[in-house]
This record gives structure tokens, sequence and C-alpha cells, in this order.
């Protein structure tokens, strides 16, 4: 794979690709689970081969609904991946207790996750991410499996991330969740990204109305 | 560390298939099959004791009073010219020639070898026979003015006295060395399966390794919680397997029955076991687990697995068998090793050499596991195989 793409502090930047393209990979480095076999990386001023735990410590990875340990207890779910980050106890309950009431799954803590339905599943996911709070979110495919309503839930949180200043970097092949969500967009294909541009730029190159459409067009 | 430690710990003691083979058939499934089989075999044997067995008689002289005593010993005699054919076709249990040479009768019996209503009336029939003879000898002394104890020079007798713990130590020794091995491989493999194909499978892999735990410490954490697995599962079994052959005084007399856990085995012995159980606890868990790290699927990973369990049984199996004497080589082979050395310590049989061999070797052999396990899980080709 070769490419070069940058994204900018505090937006959201949607990669998209067909099946095999090579999205999932491209996280997997970003997120130090492979090594590239060349070149470099960058997150949140790291690199990704020489300082692989600071970059750790400042992405929050989601792998959507599958990324979740389903014997576990929303509460001590996010109680050990909050101390994988350093975080103190006192400091993990305090944030656990404000995370867990403001998206409404304080009820469902001490329940085993398997047992909560997809939304509350999502939403436990989110926590992970809240009480860790690492300036930079990778998501690969967080919509995959969820219901419309989750899926919208999820959305909602993804741009208050960003307003409070996240970096997010999601892959996914729903056009209309990258339409809704994005500020930029990269075409991946073949393990090559083939376009990086606003959706508005898209437009004014591809002459065409849907994200599907220029999507199809850049693609060729 | 920690973090990731009750991570491990509290997924997989939830996992009920880790808890079955871990807690359930070591507590309760091993003593069941041991008292269940142990009862079967003593009822067969009361049955078999109680028979009523056809005898095949072939007189080719008359000795009336064989015939007499056998009838009122419960047994159904058939008269026959030929039983040797009674007994293969089965229509008798053991059969009986009697002949005549010069002035002494000669008595054969003949029985189905490896046949066991046929050895068994062989064997009563045997001992009323002897019993007979004996009181025949001991008329005809008597009408010659004779006594017994006239002829006897000397009276030898034996007395062999158990210690307990050595009656003890020889069934615990034979079964627990090798049940142990075998529970300690099943117990590891399903949360070794767990732990890493199944994380594979759901991804939950991926959130684990991007987090600041680094790879090290995820694969470390992995390894320390099989071995917990596989070490408890070792406890138990021969906690459990203690308790059953003294107190449900299966397939041991009275007198053994009342020997006190503590007093059979010895605080020395207990430290002499765990020592080389460790090691092997740790050899199981980095085998098991990188076996795992190649399989795709839950499936795939029992299917690679399979035949390490017959790797562990060959060996332990071999350590069962009551007529080898084993060499010194014998405890560098990994599996064999463990399952002679807790034989031997259990049976009062202990050799220092052997131990230290033992030991040393599946320290090495853990070492090894280990390094092979943590370089298998951090390929990438292997561990993202698709």
């Amino acid at each position: 794979m070769v490419f070069l793409f940058f994204v900018k502090e505090g937006e959201i930047f949607a990669l998209l690709g067909p099946n095999g393209a090579g999205k999932t990979t491209t996280l997997r480095i970003l997120t130090t689970i492979l090594k590239p076999d060349s070149g470099e990386a960058f997150i949140n001023g790291y690199n990704i081969l020489k300082e692989p735990e600071k970059v750790r410590k400042s992405i929050g990875f989601l792998p959507g609904d599958t990324g979740l340990y389903h014997r576990l207890t929303p509460s001590e779910f996010v109680e050990i991946f909050a101390s994988l980050y350093g975080l103190q106890k006192d400091i993990i309950n305090k944030r656990k207790k404000e995370v867990f009431e403001s998206l409404g799954i304080e009820r469902y803590s001490k329940t085993i996750i398997d047992k909560l339905s997809e939304g509350t599943k999502q939403k436990v996911l989110l926590s992970k991410i809240l009480i860790s709070d690492p300036p930079v979110l990778v998501l690969d495919e967080p919509a995959q499996g969820l219901d419309v309503v989750a899926a919208k839930l999820l959305e909602e949180y993804l741009l208050k991330l960003k307003k409070e200043g996240k970096t997010i970097l999601i892959s996914t092949h729903i056009m209309e969740q990258a339409e809704y969500l994005a500020d930029r967009i990269g075409i991946i294909n073949e393990g090559k990204i083939t376009y990086i541009g606003r959706i508005e730029e898209m437009r004014d190159k591809t002459g065409k109305k849907t994200l599907r459409e220029m999507f199809l067009a850049l693609l060729k | 560390m920690k973090a990731l430690l009750k991570k491990e710990f509290l997924d997989v003691l939830r996992d009920k298939r880790t808890i079955i083979n871990m807690i359930i058939i070591p507590v309760f499934g091993v003593p069941f099959l041991m008292v269940f089989m142990g009862g079967i075999m003593t009822k067969s044997i009361k049955e078999l004791g109680k028979m009523k067995y056809k005898v095949g008689i072939y007189e080719k002289v008359e000795f009336k009073e064989i015939r007499d005593i056998m009838s009122d010993l419960n047994f159904d005699i058939l008269e026959t010219n030929d039983p040797h054919s009674l007994l293969i076709k089965k229509e008798i249990d053991v059969g009986i020639v009697i002949d005549k040479k010069e002035d002494k009768f000669f008595i054969e019996i003949i029985y189905l070898i490896k046949e066991k209503t046929s050895e068994f009336a062989r064997i009563r029939l045997k001992k009323i026979l002897d019993s007979f003879k004996e009181k025949l000898f001991n008329e005809r002394l008597e009408e010659r003015g004779i006594r017994l104890s006239e002829l006897i020079p000397f009276v030898l007798e034996e007395k062999g006295i158990e210690s307990g713990k050595k009656f003890f130590g020889y069934f615990l020794g034979t079964v627990f060395g090798f049940i142990t091995v075998i529970l300690m491989m099943t117990s590891a493999m399903y949360p070794a399966i767990d732990l890493v194909t199944g994380e594979k499978e759901r991804r939950t892999l991926e959130i684990l390794l991007s987090s600041p735990a680094g790879i090290n410490k995820v694969i470390i954490s992995k390894i320390l919680v099989v071995t917990v697995v596989s070490f408890i599962t070792a406890i138990l079994t021969i906690i459990s397997l203690s308790i059953t052959l003294l107190k449900g005084g299966i397939l041991i007399e009275e007198s053994i029955s009342q020997v006190h856990i503590f007093k059979a085995i010895s605080i020395k012995e207990i430290f002499l076991i765990f020592s080389v159980i460790i090691p092997f606890a740790f050899l199981i868990s980095g085998i098991e687990i990188a076996i795992a790290s190649y399989a795709r699927s839950y499936k795939e990973a029992q299917s690679l697995l399979t035949p390490l369990t017959f790797a562990v049984i060959i060996p332990a199996l071999y350590s069962f068998l009551p007529s080898i004497n084993f060499s010194p080589y014998h405890f560098l082979i990994p599996v064999l090793n463990i399952a002679i050395t807790i034989k031997k310590v259990l049976q009062g049989e202990f050799v220092l050499i052997e131990y230290f061999i033992t030991l040393i070797s599946n320290i090495f052999y853990m070492l090894f596991a280990f390094i092979y396990s943590v370089r298998t899980f951090k390929k990438e080709k292997v561990i993202f195989r698709v």
C-alpha cells in the first residue's frame, strides 16, 4: 500500500473504499496493531513505529459492535480499559458516573453486556472512549450491525465529540453516514488513496449529485 | 498488567466451558466416574461370586464324592464325554476330567482363558477341590495314626504390613498422574481458544492491541491466566481424587479408607508434585495459545488442538503401564515425565535425580513454549490470518 494523507485536528475524515481496498489494514497500521512494510505515520504528533506506546495512549479504537467483551458488565469493561490508559481509580469512577448518566446507561452498569440491546451496547463502546478521553478516535465500520436508531445515536455522539475537538478517522461503506459526518473524504482502492477532498470538491470534480455516484466515478 | 489480568480472569471464569472443564469435571466428573466404575466392578464381582456355574464332568472313572460336593456347593452338573466342545460352545462354564492312573485319581480342570465367567468358575472349583484334597489327606493320615503336625518340619507364615500411605499412594499415584495431565490439557484448551481465537473472531483483540497495554503484556496475561486455569484443575483433581479414594472407599479396604488424607500425603510430597506441575501448566498453556493463534475461528482452533490431545494421552497412558521400568531418559519426555514423577512420588518410590531431570526439563520446555507462544502471537500473518 502506498499513500499519503493527513487528518486535521478536530475534523472527521472518512475513508471510503470497496471491500479489500485496504481500509481496515490502514486503520490497523495507524493504531499500531500492524507494522507497515515501509514508510511512516504520525498520530497526535507521535511516530507509530518509534513511539507506539504514546500513539496508543492518544487513540481510542472502535471496531464496531463486535469489539465488546460480552461476558463483562459495562462497568467492568470501561474500568479495565480506563485503567489501561493509566487513569486512577477515583477519576475512573467519577468519569464513569458522569458518562453513564449522560448516555442513560447507568442502570445497565452491572448487567452482562451480552444481555444488552444493540443500542445500549453501542453506548457502552462510546463510554469506553469518553472515559479514557483520547484526542484521536479511529472507527472501523462503527455502524456495522446497528439498527437505524443506534446508528443515528452514534453519529450524533461523533459530531458532539468533534465539537469538543476530537480528531476522528472513520472507515465506512455507508455513503449516507460519510456524507453526514465527514469534513473530508478519502477514497482508497487497491491499497492506494485515489482521491482526498471535501464533498463539494468531489461534486465539482465528478458532476454527480450523490456521494454514491461521486464515489463510483472517482473509483474508476 | 493488573487490569489485563482482571479482564482475562473475568472473561474466562464467566465462560461455562471453562468452568465445566476446570471445576465440574475434576470435582464431580472424576469422582462420579470412579464411584460409578467402582460400583459396577464391585457389583459384577459379587454377582460372579454368587453365580450358579455349569460344570461338565467327564468321569473316565467314577469319583462319587466329587460329584456330591459340587452338587452341595451350587454347581449345575452335566455329564459329558467331551467337555472341551461344550466349553467352546459355552454350554458349560468349566469342565473337569476325572481319570485314574495306578491308584491315584487325576482331576483336570478345563476352562476358557480370558473368559471372565469361566475364570471365576475355575477359581471356585479349584478352591473346593483343594479343600477336599486336604480333607482326604488328613483322613488318610489319621487312618495311619499320624498327626499332620509331626510331618511338618517348620511353619512358614507371611505377614505383610501395609503402611497405609504406600497403599494409598499406589492407587492415587497410578490414576492421578494419568488423569491430571489429561485434565490439565483439556481445561486449558477452552480458555486458550477463547482468549486468542475468540478475541480474534469477536474483534476484541484489536481494541486490546490498540490500547496502551501493548502486545507483550496482552500475550503474557493470556498465558498466565490459562496457566492458572490449568493449575487450578490439577489442584482440584488431586483433592477430589484423594477424597474419592480415601473417603469413598473405592477399591480400598476398610482399614485403609480410614487413613486421613493429610497423613497419606505429606507437605513434602505436595511440594514436589506442585513444583513439577507449575512448569507443566505453563508448557500446556504456551503450546495451546500458540496453536490457537493460528486459527481463524473457534471450530478451526478445536480442530488444530485435537492432535494435541493424542500427544498428551499417549505418553500419559505409557505412565499407566505397571510393567515398565523407567530409565532416566524417560524423565526427559514431556508429559510422560510429569505423569511418572507424580506416580513415583505418591507411591513412595521417589528418586531425587529423576525428580530434578523432570523439573529442569519442564522448566526448559516451559521457557520454549513461552517464547514460542509470544513469537507466534506477535506474527501479524498468524494473528490476522484471513
